[in-house]
């Protein structure tokens, strides 16, 4: 096995996945232990990951792999239910978001909307993956990812705009002009 | 490009996946359109506070000592691992010298360690496919993987399930390809006492022919100290039949479904 190489590639990822796992788990002993076993299969294949593409993009791809069939195993049902044919196009016109926002209200508000469009924009918007790797690690049609992302998106900014309405901010970002 | 056609391709544009023409009609748009410039700064600045916000959370942060723990325990697997390489290619090197100045006695000493590897191989495929759904690269059909070892395709299509000789049924449940620490397997699960039974076929090696001896009885080897691993040959392919099962009940199972493997292998 391919130690340095592995330690030089994947292994600076670890805490970013650990967050990910987090997020998805919301246990850290479940985090902790998806996190390992999604390192340990990817040693074992990492005479098979081409150098040079994107290893973030395919440790996560093995993490979300391990997670469905752990789910499949526990509970013989898909863990990600085809959510986009029950919610319809029904999201209304979406106001533009407070310039003030805390970051728990941010999370808050992520956390509410549907796991399956949770999974797509963690992976769009905050680890910057394409379509195209989403897709693939999340093992759907990039149609779908698409899909998602638009009704994630606007059902975040609803969540966001209703918050924003309904209470006050002890404390706020500073958004920066020009970040991306 | 109209407002509308803007906002819906907003998010596309910012995750940098429009065609090239598109982002230019939209980018001549926003030049003299103040409220869908003003729209897409509010997306931006969202994408940047949703980033932020993440990557700052106090609880989504790893133990330190987790991180040190997950880095010795791949060190240590990886160091492991490569000593188990280093044994097979001193198998192989050492089956070389032997070929030409040993008898056969000292082949098969050599072949029980390579069988012996192989089974531990076959074991931990029965754990991580059969057991607990989780290996790294998804199984295949075997027609699929037939591109790789043409047996596999003709096992894709024979009957495998039974009775044993005191008329317990063997169930069939499913069957594909997988591969487990490289090594590629034709993989069969069928039910036995209300256990999950694990047939094994290996992709055929060149190295088979000559490193193992043809015994083709049904016979336990040792492979993982938590399964009971009997095998056996069939048509010049090394078949593994893996359970929690106790041994004789692994055995009976392999002795049930033998004929029929072989037919689909060409062997006998």
């Amino acid at each position: 096995m391919d130690w340095a190489g592995f330690e030089a590639e994947a292994m600076p990822h670890a805490p970013r996945l650990f967050r990910l796992a987090m997020w998805l788990e919301r246990n850290r002993h479940e985090a902790e232990d998806l996190v390992q076993e999604t390192f340990v299969q990817a040693l074992q294949s990492f005479h098979r990951f081409t150098p040079g593409t994107n290893c973030r993009a395919w440790l996560i791809t093995i993490l979300h792999h391990v997670r469905s069939n752990r789910v499949r195993a526990r509970q013989r049902r898909p863990v990600i239910e085809d959510v986009d044919d029950r919610i319809a196009d029904t999201v209304p016109f979406v106001p533009a978001i407070p310039d003030h926002l805390t970051d728990e209200a941010i999370l808050e508000a992520l956390g509410s909307i549907p796991e399956a469009h949770q999974h797509v924009v963690l992976l769009c918007d905050v680890e910057g993956f394409s379509y195209r790797e989403i897709a693939d690690a999340l093992a759907i049609p990039m149609g779908t990812v698409m899909s998602r992302l638009h009704r994630g998106r606007a059902m975040l900014r609803q969540r966001l705009a209703e918050a924003g309405g309904r209470e006050g901010f002890t404390r706020h970002r500073a958004f920066q002009e020009g970040t991306p | 490009m109209e407002c509308r056609d803007v906002r819906s391709l907003a998010d596309a544009y910012l995750s940098g996946e429009l065609l090239v023409e598109t982002t230019q009609a939209l980018v001549q748009h926003l030049e003299r359109c103040p409220a869908c410039r003003a729209d897409l700064g509010s997306r931006r600045r969202l994408r940047g506070a949703l980033r932020a916000a993440f990557e700052s959370a106090p609880d989504l942060r790893p133990r330190p000592e987790f991180l040190r723990e997950l880095e010795s325990r791949l060190r240590h697997q990886a160091s492991a691992g490569q000593r188990a390489g280093w044994r097979s290619w001193l198998v192989a090197a050492a089956c070389v010298a032997l070929a030409v100045g040993v008898g056969s006695g000292g082949l098969m000493w050599v072949a029980e360690r390579s069988l012996a590897e192989l089974a531990h191989l076959a074991a931990g495929d029965h754990q991580n496919c059969a057991l607990k759904f989780s290996l790294p690269e998804r199984p295949v059909s075997l027609t699929e993987a037939a591109r790789f070892d043409a047996a596999f395709g003709r096992l894709d299509t024979v009957a495998l399930d039974g009775r044993a000789p005191g008329g317990e049924p063997i169930e069939y449940v499913e069957r594909h390809a997988c591969v487990y620490l490289g090594q590629r397997f034709a993989h069969v699960v069928v039910r036995y006492k209300g256990t999950p039974v694990s047939l094994l076929v290996a992709e055929q090696d060149a190295r088979d022919r000559w490193l193992w001896p043809a015994t083709r009885d049904a016979r336990p080897v040792a492979g993982d100290d938590r399964f009971s691993t009997v095998s056996f040959r069939s048509a010049d392919r090394r078949v593994f039949v893996v359970s929690t099962l106790p041994s004789r009940d692994v055995l009976v199972v392999a002795n049930a479904l033998r004929a029929p493997l072989a037919a689909a292998l060409g062997g006998v």
